[in-house]
């Protein structure tokens, strides 16, 4: 489903229904407001890169921002659009919190701790999450190529999800779901965030 | 001759409605395979959307209970407000982390919270016992040590109620402050003298005390701190029944202490139950003794199911364990 730029995939919507009859805190909304504030970091380092976005798909677990070819990006312009939008949660986490602390506000709290999950989540040194993409930017930047030491970091980091999933009891399985999935994603050679790289 | 005319008319513009039609339906029919495809898959995918929330909407307990199989109880809105209030309290978020992640493995550790909303704040309150028509419940009580004034004024309009939420909001994060093994004296607030309740009282749960009134290390902070309650385990959903016969006098919800009630009783006796999976009574609402007014859970800063047991006679809080044995079968 497009709108405008925005191309709607449908696992996107069964994941939205999954969430939706799942969601008994009213959290989901948090949630999508954190995540668009994310996506709205890496446009806003995109526009100031002088990148040309030519769509945004939303996907389950995540947005993928496609440039269009126009974009020429060297690998100093990929740590800007990759660290943008994990500090976009970071900042507000540390705003709504503070935020929170001066209107007694539980509800800023609870949105700082969204903010502040999301940030870290997408930091995750993991290929296909921004973490992953900015340690291979400064991987490139520094030594000229990617270094074997993010391969280490990208698996390790998904079997130490998967094992913490198994570790905990219920509330943790969620965690090998994502580690299962980020598996997947990144064997597919899809980026969450992926302007194509010209250099 | 006029209404020919405007047959006719109609006829036209029908017949140029039918034509115009037909090149479009012409090219709908060439649209690729793949493309076709997808609009399929994304009108099921929108149905089911709203086939959810239709769900939702028509079956919410559902939901849910399934929610809870799913995340084991953990309660992420408390764990992400935690978070959210640790980032700038100073507190070490590795801790909190770990207290978080502990609500998985762990059912059986103690409760959070160090802190109690003050008196003062539920000094406005009324005296609903003499309402009561039972008068065995509601026998005389006398302190022994201490006045107690605040349960004589009346009139707990929704202003007092907010200015005590807002207290009890507000406090956690100013007296997280770690008390230094040196310090044996109690908080002044805290009365470890015994008090003789002359009305009938029970016992609101029966479990495990996993945390005793006191200074003890807190369970996830690990900073010592004194615990204004006792907390009981038992399993997640056991009745939670009131202390004695009162009023319910607040209901709500808070990070620390997640669904909460107070039970205000005679003679400015309250009992406060923290940490429940669901309140089953309303404010104002007349309670008996032994009435069950909530089930348990490990709502708010929680490492697991139990309840926190708090006993005040005014501005003091009491002991609770000289007038429970939950431990006792």
């Amino acid at each position: 489903m497009h709108l405008g730029k925005v191309w709607i995939r449908p696992s996107f919507l069964i994941f939205l229904g999954i969430l939706i009859y799942f969601d008994s805190d009213r959290l989901l909304l948090l949630v999508f407001a954190a995540a668009a504030m994310h996506e709205a970091g890496h446009l806003a380092a995109i526009r100031f890169c002088g990148g040309d976005v030519r769509e945004l798909v939303l996907t389950p677990f995540g947005a993928e921002i496609r440039l269009s070819n126009s974009s020429r990006f060297g690998y100093l312009q990929d740590l800007l659009v990759f660290l943008s939008g994990p500090l976009v949660n970071l900042c507000c986490s540390i705003v709504c919190s503070l935020l929170g602390k001066r209107w007694n506000s539980e509800f800023l709290f609870l949105f700082a701790g969204v903010h502040f999950v999301l940030g870290l989540y997408n930091l995750l040194p993991v290929s296909i999450l921004d973490g992953g993409q900015i340690l291979r930017a400064l991987s490139f930047l520094l030594f000229d190529s990617e270094i074997f030491f993010l391969r280490f970091l990208h698996y390790g980091t998904m079997l130490t999800l998967f094992a913490a999933g198994v570790a905990g009891q219920g509330g943790a399985l969620w965690l090998c779901v994502l580690s299962l999935w980020l598996l997947l994603k990144s064997l597919a050679g899809e980026g969450i965030v992926n302007p194509p790289r010209m250099m | 001759m006029c209404d020919m005319r405007m047959q006719t008319g109609k006829r036209a513009v029908a017949r140029r409605e039918f034509y115009a039609g037909r090149p479009r339906r012409r090219s709908k029919q060439e649209i690729d395979p793949r493309k076709k495809g997808l609009m399929i898959r994304t009108a099921l995918s929108l149905f089911f959307v709203l086939l959810t929330v239709l769900m939702k909407l028509l079956f919410p307990s559902g939901a849910e209970s399934l929610h809870g199989v799913l995340t084991g109880g953990l309660d992420y809105k408390a764990a992400f407000s935690a978070l959210g209030r640790a980032i700038t309290s100073g507190e070490n978020l590795v801790e909190v982390f770990r207290g978080i992640a502990l609500g998985g493995f762990n059912t059986e550790i103690g409760d959070a919270e160090t802190v109690v909303p003050k008196q003062s704040a539920l000094s406005a309150t009324p005296t609903p016992d003499s309402t009561l028509t039972d008068p065995d419940q509601t026998v005389e009580a006398v302190s022994v040590v201490g006045e107690n004034e605040s349960g004589e004024e009346g009139g707990a309009g929704g202003a007092e109620g907010e200015y005590f939420e807002e207290l009890l909001l507000r406090l956690p994060s100013e007296e997280l402050e770690e008390v230094p093994e040196t310090n044996k004296s109690t908080p002044k607030n805290v009365s470890y003298e015994y008090y003789v309740l002359e009305f009938e009282t029970t016992d609101p749960v029966k479990g495990t005390i996993t945390s005793s009134f006191g200074y003890r290390k807190h369970p996830i902070s690990g900073k010592r701190s004194f615990h204004y309650g006792v907390d009981i385990a038992a399993a997640k959903g056991t009745n939670i029944v009131a202390f004695a016969s009162g009023t319910v006098e607040l209901t709500g919800y808070n990070a620390t202490y997640g669904n909460y009630l107070f039970i205000r009783h005679k003679d400015g006796i309250q009992t406060f139950y923290g940490h429940c999976s669901k309140v089953l009574v309303e404010n104002g609402q007349l309670v008996r003794m032994g009435e069950v007014v909530a089930k348990m859970g490990s709502t708010g800063y929680s490492t697991g199911s139990h309840l926190h047991f708090e006993l005040r006679n005014g501005e003091l809080i009491l002991d609770p364990i000289d007038f429970i044995s939950p431990e006792s079968a």
